[in-house]
């Protein structure tokens, strides 16, 4: 039986960015079957569990999918260094909180000298704070609009799709329905007193 | 140049479709309109946010999916070395029929399996784990919980719960958080049995009990029950419209 043959970097990337379930699914796929061995390792080498590495690998590739959907992103190494330095990254930060909450000695301080200098992480890494902070917003409308917003902003579906979807009468119903749950969301950023005035 | 509707500009920045003309007079009217311009800023974020969220979900539900099937860390070695017998079909009309029906039996099973899942995915957004609103005694830090949730533990949170149910056994929001996780972790009889008891009760969260008891047949495959259960869904619930959603969807 022929052997499914691994997916280039450049096959990845482009998974990762059709915006389609399918081609996307294989991307991250691919991203588990290749690195989840790597990651693992690392962790448990570090004082981690395989709980710990379960969570820092999917952490990781949420961040790096966050990445490399980002227009201005280039990879400038090839994915193993790059996503091998994210996953190093956020273990380390692990530790460090831990380490803050039981003051106890990290073993990893010398390891966070190993990732490559030349590997700029910190510009890339997602902004974790920012996104749970708009996500708190989000929760707070309901699911119909959530999935319209979704289906409008980020699959770039027409009303005239979106309205058979979700069960509008018509483009122009989605539409303004669409138009409401944005400003109720945007309504509800403004509000908060952590939006920049 | 045409003069644009301001709010037309801004939904086209937002979906990355403004021309070089829209653009420019989109610019403009940035430039002389602060309140707007703050609007599109909140816009953006609302934009960033939906984006992040939706690529988040993802991500748990490929996790999940991955958890419940055991994914191996590598492909396995032992893959390699299997021997496989290829028998000409066509020579033999029982085997071509056999393989036809397994075929169609497999694709209606993986069709299933997909479209639940699925289904399930898109309605399985659970309310925020309010630490504050449950840990009314001192004695419990819940922010483990808390966050073993966020991240999707499901086991983690349930066992950190325990000891806190054990001493506050009437707590409904944290009982449901407990029926939310067992359901995530495909525990159905010990879910139902908590959402039941608080659809029954007269607490601010019977709506979600009948809510997440519709959502675990969902999540069974069991679509006849779950139309049941949403059917039962009366118009002052909170979540009459995404009961309606679903049912829609399931006939």
């Amino acid at each position: 039986m022929e052997k499914k043959t691994p997916l280039r970097d450049d096959e990845i990337l482009a998974g990762l960015c059709s915006n389609r379930k399918l081609e996307e699914d294989r991307a991250l796929m691919e991203m588990y079957h290749t690195y989840f061995g790597l990651i693992k390792n690392h962790v448990l080498e570090n004082s981690g569990s395989p709980e710990d590495a379960e969570d820092i690998f999917w952490v990781s590739l949420e961040v790096f999918w966050n990445n490399v959907k980002q227009e201005v992103f280039t990879l400038s190494s090839t994915i193993k260094t790059y996503f091998y330095s994210i996953c190093k990254y956020k273990w380390l930060e692990e530790l460090r909180r831990r380490r803050r909450k039981d003051d106890k000695n990290n073993p990893l301080e010398k390891d966070h000298q190993e990732i490559p200098a030349d590997i700029d992480i910190s510009g890339h890494m997602m902004e974790k704070e920012k996104h749970e902070w708009l996500w708190d917003k989000i929760r707070m409308l309901n699911q119909k609009c959530v999935d319209l917003l979704t289906l409008f902003y980020v699959d770039n579906e027409s009303m005239n799709q979106i309205a058979k979807a979700l069960d509008y009468s018509g483009g122009n119903a989605a539409k303004s329905a669409a138009y409401k749950c944005r400003k109720q969301l945007t309504k509800l950023i403004m509000e908060d007193p952590d939006f920049p005035s | 140049m045409p003069n644009f509707d301001k709010e037309y500009l801004h939904e086209q920045f937002l979906r990355g479709q403004l021309t070089t003309e829209e653009q420019s007079a989109f610019d403009k009217v940035l430039a002389s309109d602060p309140a707007f311009a703050r609007e599109v800023k909140a816009g953006e974020l609302a934009v960033e946010g939906l984006k992040s969220f939706h690529l988040h979900q993802r991500i748990q539900e490929l996790r999940k999916k991955g958890q419940a099937q055991q994914l191996p860390d590598q492909e396995s070695p032992k893959e390699e070395n299997k021997k496989v017998r290829l028998i000409s079909i066509f020579r033999k009309p029982l085997a071509l029929a056999a393989s036809f029906a397994l075929v169609v039996v497999a694709s209606y099973f993986i069709y299933l399996s997909i479209s639940s899942q699925s289904l399930y995915g898109r309605y399985n957004q659970h309310p925020s784990f309010s630490v504050t609103e449950m840990s009314s005694s001192q004695v419990y830090d819940l922010s483990r919980a808390e966050a073993a949730f966020k991240q999707g533990n499901y086991d983690i949170t349930l066992s950190e719960l325990s000891s806190y149910l054990s001493e506050n056994p009437t707590d409904t929001l944290a009982l449901l958080f407990q029926g939310i996780c067992q359901l995530e972790l495909d525990d159905y009889t010990q879910a139902r049995e908590i959402f039941s008891q608080i659809k029954s009760g007269t607490s601010d969260f019977q709506s979600l009990g009948e809510w997440y008891l519709a959502l675990s047949f969902v999540k069974e495959k069991d679509f006849d029950r779950a139309r049941q259960e949403l059917e039962n869904i009366s118009t002052n619930s909170e979540k009459y419209t995404q009961a309606q959603q679903l049912l829609n969807f399931l006939n």
